[in-house]
């Protein structure tokens, strides 16, 4: 049976903009922190944050109403802005914390996540927000026993560079 | 880092965190796409015949291009009777080129070419280059050349993980003038056509 998401994604592909502005105040922040992680630089996020929302809409009719909308909505958060080649930094600024242990913690997770290959990244930022082997194989078109070697490949080489800072 | 925190690897993740931008909802104004639609059966016949057509085009245009490749360089062939391959992309130095992040205060960002640096920042290198190769990245502070590590540089932008050589950034403890390069000629050659170098001012 759909969820309240998918329903509104229904209603989305009718053109219902009052739909789509409440599925917009409920995955705009999830949707934000990933592409944060995802880009590492809040300018190039703000951007495919931008795109996202407007691909949501314009490209509605590509929904499959039998999917989990987060999963379609993922799935172009984690594709969008790949065509544009361009280099990412991690450059965003950490919220704002006194505890300058956390933030040395946080500009060192920026900095190991980013050595990251891009696909290798954006699996691993999927998987850490639920999502399965499988959805995530889908969303990237590959074998779900590739996303497991490449999920495992990431945490190991992500701890690797953490623990030798 | 902590061993315990890099063993919590998720909720780490999870806590780079920002507030969303607002959004700007002009394209609700805009017409959604509509679904693409089934061509009709005559044109699905048209499209498969241009189909045939073109790969029958690409056909020759492949066996040309083929051709072309192996035809000898030059008029007279090698004396050991072999072909040579005109347009080899192997042949020539690989450019390369070196970028600088600057961690300062809490924020990195990315390094402008003469911007100076404070004592106590540290830079970390992207390094792309034109095609894959390996590329050596060293740094010259007064004389003494330190490896900084090497790695295999690809048209995309890679990281210097230290992966070969140990480091993964440099560290500015004093006010000093580094220069560092990133090079596929080899350690310690630096080339201006295969070569990137930075300078930077400690102060």
């Amino acid at each position: 049976m759909a969820g309240s998401n998918e329903l509104l994604m229904a209603r989305v592909q009718q053109g219902d903009r009052d739909a789509f502005r409440t599925l917009y105040a409920e995955w705009r922040a999830p949707l934000f922190h990933f592409l944060l992680r995802r880009t590492g630089s809040r300018e190039l996020a703000e951007e495919c944050y931008q795109d996202t929302w407007a691909r949501v809409w314009k490209s509605a009719h590509t929904y499959d109403p039998r999917r989990a909308f987060k999963s379609w909505l993922f799935t172009i958060a984690a594709n969008v802005g790949h065509d544009a080649k361009r280099p990412v930094v991690a450059d965003f600024r950490l919220e704002t914390t006194t505890n300058s242990d956390r933030v040395e913690a946080k500009n060192t997770l920026v900095v190991a996540l980013h050595m990251l290959e891009g696909r290798d990244r954006a699996m691993m930022l999927l998987s850490i927000e639920g999502f399965k082997p499988a959805e995530i194989a889908e969303a990237f078109g590959v074998s779900p026993n590739s996303v497991r070697v490449r999920l495992s490949r990431a945490r190991s080489q992500l701890r690797e560079q953490l623990l030798a800072r | 880092m902590d061993p315990s925190d890099v063993d919590n690897l998720d909720e780490l993740l999870k806590g780079l965190k920002g507030d969303p931008p607002p959004l700007d909802m002009g394209f609700l104004d805009e017409p959604q796409d509509a679904p693409e639609e089934a061509a009709p059966q005559s044109n699905v016949v048209e499209l498969s015949q241009w189909r045939r057509r073109m790969w029958a085009m690409g056909g020759l245009l492949a066996a040309a291009g083929a051709l072309f490749a192996i035809w000898p360089a030059d008029s007279v062939q090698p004396g050991d009777g072999s072909l040579r391959v005109r347009g080899d992309a192997t042949d020539g130095p690989v450019g390369v080129e070196l970028r600088l992040m600057v961690r300062h205060n809490d924020n990195l960002e990315r390094l402008t070419k003469g911007a100076a640096v404070s004592t106590g920042d540290r830079v970390y290198f992207r390094i792309q280059a034109d095609r894959p190769t390996t590329v050596h990245v060293w740094a010259d502070q007064d004389g003494d050349h330190t490896p900084i590590g090497q790695l295999h540089a690809r048209p995309e932008a890679t990281e210097v993980t230290g992966a070969s050589g140990g480091a993964v950034g440099w560290a500015f403890d004093t006010r000093t003038s580094v220069t560092f390069f990133a090079s596929s000629a080899g350690p310690e050659t630096c080339p201006p056509d295969a070569c990137d170098r930075w300078t930077v001012d400690v102060q």
